[in-house]
């Protein structure tokens, strides 16, 4: 897990990613209504993995909570909370059988599954009416596959760079030590 | 592919395909049907979905000031039959069957509405 301030500018570091990249989803129109990339995502994942389940869930409830700051704590950031919400209730679940059993992909899928489940309670609830809000359930599904796919694999591709995978801070005085993560 | 993976993957293929098989041919009308507002003093007093198969009705709304406003609901359709305000501008506006639509009577703040359900417009908001 290396040591507490490589943790800290780590996890600092992610969430401020994970920041810039929400935002910037945010700013795109949605390709589909209710469907959105959701890379933000991928820096839980690199935060799970890198330093575990306790920072993947700090990094991605303050991306949630300064992200509802930055666009207004609306509606989106009713979706985004409870999405966010329920895929960590995936990831403190499933979380324990990567790499072993189930792939990082996999996780992510499955995260991308819980917060398009939750998104679509929350509409329904919101609009108080299943009717509206159901019929989305396919495209939701099928979005958190091809979503959640594509986030599991930048995340894997993420962690392949040195900082994140080995080493610690840059700068400090052990370049030739490899550290397990 | 680990094993794991094959029920994450499978579980969220199959709501995909059967959400799909269960909403998209048979609730593709339905769904899709288009809802409309009757809304007075800016609240929504009313809200009907037009569907061409629903017997015709009629709402009669009264204003402050004696205003009087008949709208009435027919095939699918929905329009102001009648008011007695000076331009009768909403009258003029016809019938609305397609979301977007607005017939206004603005001297009895009074209006309809037609808005899509389903294919998105009530959730575009919420996305962005």
């Amino acid at each position: 897990m290396g040591s507490p301030s490589r943790r800290l500018v780590l996890d600092g570091l992610l969430v401020a990613l994970g920041l810039a990249v929400h935002q910037a989803e945010a700013a795109l129109p949605p390709l589909l209504p209710g469907v959105k990339p959701g890379l933000a995502n991928v820096f839980g994942l690199v935060a799970f993995v890198a330093l575990g389940w306790r920072d993947a869930a700090a990094v991605t409830l303050l991306r949630v909570f300064l992200g509802g700051l930055f666009s207004g704590l609306g509606l989106a950031f009713l979706c985004s909370l409870g999405g966010s919400l329920a895929a960590l209730a995936a990831l403190i679940l499933l979380g324990r059988f990567v790499p072993d059993r189930l792939s990082l992909e996999g996780l992510s899928v499955a995260q991308a599954g819980a917060f398009n489940l939750a998104q679509l309670l929350v509409v329904a609830l919101l609009l108080g009416s299943w009717g509206v809000a159901l019929p989305y359930a396919p495209l939701l599904a099928t979005s958190a596959l091809v979503t959640g796919l594509g986030t599991g694999l930048l995340a894997r591709m993420l962690l392949r760079h040195p900082f994140l995978a080995t080493s610690p801070l840059p700068g400090g005085s052990c370049e030739t030590e490899r550290r397990q993560p | 592919m680990k094993p794991l993976d094959r029920w994450v993957f499978g579980l969220l293929g199959a709501c995909a395909l059967g959400g799909a098989l269960a909403f998209l041919p048979g609730n593709r009308e339905r769904g899709s049907l288009p809802v409309a507002e009757i809304l007075q003093e800016g609240r929504v007093v009313e809200r009907v979905v037009l569907d061409p198969a629903a017997p015709p009705r009629e709402w009669v709304l009264s204003s402050p000031g004696g205003g009087v406003n008949r709208v009435r609901l027919e095939g699918g359709r929905i329009r102001m039959v009648e008011a007695n305000c000076p331009d009768r501008d909403c009258v003029r506006a016809g019938w609305l069957d397609r979301p977007g639509q607005t017939a206004v009577c603005l001297p009895h703040r009074v209006a309809l509405r037609v808005r899509g359900t389903g294919k998105g417009e009530d959730l575009d908001g919420i996305s962005q």
